[in-house]
């Protein structure tokens, strides 16, 4: 069979990603999905919420996508007291030069950690949010792009904790996916037990890739075909969500884009030309988790969701 | 690949299309010359043995065969010539049509050929209707139209997804949904006077019924024909047989062998008087070609389009080439007392140098008596006590007919009885004439009308006797008055084949059988007025029924668009409701190649994707893993990458795909 340069470099860059997905397990031990949805969530353009509770390792795996990828990290610490500017940046007054300089926030960096996101105020949330939707910030009244590739993971403890403020709705759908990360199994956690600090290791973290292949690679992404007969399925199962009266609110338009826009991703992955049923299927859990709420209550986790409407609508 | 337009026809096409035109000939090619049927059909067969067997058709690789082919064709035109002496017209036309057809299935190869058969074929399906209107030719018409259908349908099934069944189904289908547009526009649509389709004059030729020349043997042929030579319906109970004479052409000169009508210009025909109460009735006629109508005796009335002569035959302005109705009103008790001279000296002609004896008897008779109406007595008489047979098969008369029947043979029907009382009366110097025509019914109860059968044929006299007129004498009742009295299957009941020997035998297949035959009557007749004879009259009746009195045209249009508009509009909610969008074809053979691992037990979940649905069968049966895997790959590439190219090599695979024989042959080997 004849193969396209499509689906050679297809192939190569499969292989990429694999060794970004090898040097991260050595880190983080046990999560290989998460991490793969991780990676797909930035391949699409999107940004990641991760909800769990301390101490199962947000922050590391954080740490491990920016090293392995050789990208600038940001962490973000969010307190009640965090204001907008000190996310974005502000501009002081320079005696020497008689002007106004401004100083970046921390924002502008290529992978941010907005670390326990829900214990800020809405309003500086709302500012850490618009930023991620526009890729740009302004600042009294100066526009400022933020760097590319430009990468929000932002954790956000349960929100049965005390003393949060929940993202409402809205601002849970600009993140492309929510994926939880939970206890590691047994076997990992002896790993983790027996072997040496995470930090140090982080240390050695070198790149697998450079911040331009990167870019490279979500413009392949976004260049995966998707059939009509692919965006059928996709279709039937927003008209489900939408019609089946089993959910509190159907899918949005945006997040039947960020299906595609992950499955897309997901399929690069795999090393598919094309997008498959089993792509959407797989990446279902981390897009739909935080946009649908089951109305009977059943099922609540993100995987139990997913599986239901997945069983429920079947393939065309 | 082959470009569509190119596409060549496949063998099951091609063989529905030739049953399908092939049924559409036969019943020309049974009325045709006979070497018209053959050819056309050694035409078809070479078509279809180069398509099953191989046979070398007349193509650009034998061109040979091309020249045969065109030989065939000119000679096949000229001997259409030659059996017809043209081209044109009803016949020379459908027998050259025939021929063509047998050409086009002989030349099909493409697409736009197998169209052009196609359509030929439905030509020649309709030109049958130009000689046959019965219902049994519309039904067979019918059928030959599914068939057609079915072909159509095979050519254009391009991967032959359907079964035979299938495609005759979907053929009934349509066919079906065509039938309320073809009865809206058949009820609403405008109509023009005349049969259903416009026949042509020589329609009718050739049909059996009564001549207006008669001789030995010219109504005893009629006897054994079960045919309908009109329908009457009656307001009330019709008049009893006796009476039932119904008035054909009326016989005036003897040339000493037969009996001929003779013209008579400018007199017009004296006036009938009338007792009693008339007998109303509606005649349905069958065509005659001929252009007097039937009437029972007397009417004094004529219907539109027709008029008496002098003698009180009813003339229609146009010979009847189609079924026609008309309602009369007669009288059984009436007189024809006044003649004019002319009339009275006409009916005393005989011819020179014949009837020798029977001059000779009839005027010793003339001597003997002394008033007309013991002559006529006289010659009754002698019919009755002498020796007087009423035979259907009288012996052949070889010289003077007359003389030869009355003193030596002695045996005859009605036309001798009659032919020699005319002859008798004559030359006793009575005026007399024959009346041809019909005598008696036949009840038909499923329809509730009377039918009058060629078989029912008969032939009387009229003489003229001073002070009461014209008066009709029946000879033949003198010799056998069951034939009056019972109709002629009292008379002569062996003749009389009515019921097939088969059902003759017991009285109840002999009723049934007859209920069946009135029954396919009673329908036929229905059809008649309704289907054949359904102009612009009864499509008046129809719309008064329905509440609009003054048809116009341009009303009768706007109906017909705003029920076509609304039948198509619902056929296409119902279509659109009865299936769901087509599905994609690789789709479809994804779907069988699941049925195909369903076989062996693994089914396939709605929501399970292609390649999670590989890895699940490799798991299962390790032994199909590879050839599960190519097909999934492929359709992978064929629906998901849109590899269109891909499609035909799926398809091959998965026919292909035999996962019983794989799993068996692999688990034999190891």
């Amino acid at each position: 069979m004849n193969t396209s340069p499509q689906e050679l470099l297809i192939t190569h860059t499969y292989k990429e990603i694999d060794a970004i997905i090898a040097a991260s397990n050595r880190i983080i031990l046990g999560k290989e999905h998460a991490i793969r949805l991780a990676l797909a969530c930035l391949f699409a353009r999107g940004h990641l919420l991760i909800e769990d509770l301390p101490g199962v390792g947000k922050t590391t795996l954080s740490h491990v996508l920016a090293s392995s990828l050789g990208l600038g990290f940001q962490r973000i610490q969010f307190t009640s007291d965090l204001l907008p500017a000190d996310i974005l940046g502000v501009s002081i007054y320079s005696r020497e030069t008689g002007a106004f300089s401004f100083h970046p926030g921390p924002i502008f960096a290529q992978v941010i950690l907005a670390d326990e996101i829900n214990r800020a105020t809405p309003r500086t949330q709302s500012a850490l949010l618009e930023a991620m939707e526009e890729q740009q910030v302004t600042i009294e009244g100066e526009t400022r792009l933020l760097p590319e590739p430009f990468f929000v993971i932002a954790t956000q403890n349960p929100s049965h904790q005390v003393g949060t403020f929940p993202l409402p709705e809205s601002q849970l759908d600009r993140f492309m996916m929510r994926i939880e990360l939970g206890y590691p199994d047994s076997g990992a956690e002896r790993e983790l037990l027996m072997g040496s600090d995470r930090r140090e290791l982080l240390k050695h973290i070198r790149p697998v890739i450079k911040p331009e292949r990167l870019i490279e690679i979500q413009h392949l992404a976004g260049k995966i075909h998707a059939s009509s007969a692919l965006l059928d399925y996709l279709q039937d199962l927003l008209e489900y969500s939408r019609k089946s009266n089993e959910f509190q609110n159907g899918l949005s338009p945006r997040a039947g884009l960020a299906i595609l826009h992950a499955a897309k991703s997901w399929a690069l992955m795999e090393g598919h030309a094309e997008v498959l049923p089993e792509d959407i299927q797989s990446i279902l859990p981390g897009v739909i988790g935080h946009r649908l709420h089951s109305l009977e209550n059943l099922n609540t986790s993100s995987k139990g969701l997913a599986n239901h409407l997945i069983k429920q609508v079947p393939i065309p | 690949m082959q470009t569509e337009s190119a596409r060549s026809v496949d063998t099951l096409s091609l063989c529905w299309l030739t049953a399908g035109i092939t049924l559409a000939i036969l019943p020309h090619g049974l009325r045709m010359p006979v070497w018209l049927l053959p050819l056309t059909l050694a035409l078809v067969l070479w078509r279809l043995g180069g398509g099953l067997k191989n046979w070398p058709l007349p193509d650009g690789k034998y061109w040979s065969l091309r020249i045969l082919q065109l030989l065939i064709m000119i000679g096949g035109g000229m001997g259409v010539y030659i059996s017809f002496h043209t081209l044109v017209g009803r016949e020379a036309g459908s027998a050259l049509l025939v021929l063509l057809a047998g050409f086009k299935i002989l030349e099909t190869r493409h697409e736009r050929d197998f169209y052009i058969a196609a359509f030929l074929g439905f030509f020649v399906i309709v030109t049958n209707f130009f000689v046959s209107e019965s219902i049994t030719t519309a039904i067979y018409m019918l059928l030959t139209l599914l068939v057609m259908f079915t072909a159509l349908i095979t050519f254009n099934d391009h991967n032959q997804s359907l079964n035979s069944l299938t495609r005759i189904k979907t053929a009934g289908v349509l066919l079906l949904q065509a039938m309320p547009v073809m009865l809206v526009l058949f009820l609403l649509f405008p109509r023009i006077n005349g049969p259903l389709w416009g026949m042509p004059q020589d329609a009718h030729a050739g049909l059996m019924g009564i001549d207006d020349v008669m001789e030995p043997g010219s109504i005893s042929r009629l006897i054994h024909s079960n045919e309908v030579a009109f329908r009457v319906e009656f307001d009330g109970t019709p008049p009893e047989n006796p009476k039932l004479y119904w008035r054909g052409p009326v016989l005036w000169y003897n040339d000493g062998r037969k009996w001929s009508r003779e013209r008579v210009i400018g007199i017009e025909p004296a006036p009938l008087e009338t007792a009693g109460t008339p007998v109303n009735y509606t005649i349905t006629l069958e065509p005659t070609s001929q252009r007097w109508l039937f009437m029972l005796e007397m009417a004094d009335k004529a219907p539109a389009d027709s008029y008496f002569v002098n003698d009180y035959q009813l003339l229609a302005q146009e010979p009847v080439n189609k079924r026609i109705r008309y309602e009369l009103s007669s009288y059984p008790e009436y007189a024809l007392g006044k003649s004019n001279a002319y009339e009275i000296q006409r009916a005393l002609q005989l011819p020179d140098n014949f009837h020798i004896r029977t001059i000779a008897l009839a005027q010793s008779w003339a001597n003997e008596e002394t008033d007309a109406a013991s002559i006529v007595n006289r010659a009754l008489r002698m019919f009755n006590e002498q020796n007087f047979y009423y035979s259907l098969t009288p012996p052949l008369l070889t010289g003077d007919n007359v003389d030869d029947f009355l003193f030596d043979t002695r045996q005859g029907f009605c036309e001798h009885y009659a032919g020699a009382f005319v002859v008798l009366m004559r030359a006793a110097g009575i005026p007399a004439r024959v009346i041809a025509g019909y005598q008696g019914i036949s009840f038909n109860p499923v329809g509730n009308y009377y039918i009058v059968y060629q078989r029912d044929a008969h032939a009387w006299a009229e003489v003229w006797l001073d002070g009461r007129g014209w008066v009709r004498i029946d000879p033949t009742s003198a010799v056998a008055p069951e034939r009056v009295q019972q109709g002629i299957a009292g008379a002569l009941p062996e003749a009389i084949i009515d019921v097939p020997a088969v059902f003759g035998q017991i009285q109840l297949s002999r009723n049934m059988w007859q209920n069946l035959r009135n029954t396919w009557d009673a329908v036929n007749n229905q059809w008649n007025q309704w289907v054949i004879s359904y102009g612009p009259d009864r499509q008046a009746l129809l719309l008064k029924k329905f509440g609009m009195k003054e048809i116009n045209l341009q009303l009768l249009a706007v109906i017909l668009v705003i029920i076509a508009a609304i039948v198509f509009a619902v056929i296409t909610v119902w279509l659109l409701r009865q299936y769901p969008p087509a599905r994609d074809p690789a789709r479809q053979l994804y779907d069988y190649f699941c049925r195909k691992l369903a076989r062996i037990g693994i089914r396939r979940m709605p929501h399970e994707g292609p390649l999670d649905f590989a890895a699940r069968v490799a798991r299962k049966q390790g032994l199909l893993a590879d050839i599960v895997n190519e097909i999934t790959s492929l359709y992978v590439s064929v629906r998901y990458g849109s590899q269109v190219t891909k499609l035909a090599a799926l398809k091959k695979k998965i026919n292909a795909f035999q996962p019983e024989k794989i799993l068996r042959i692999k688990t034999a080997r190891s």
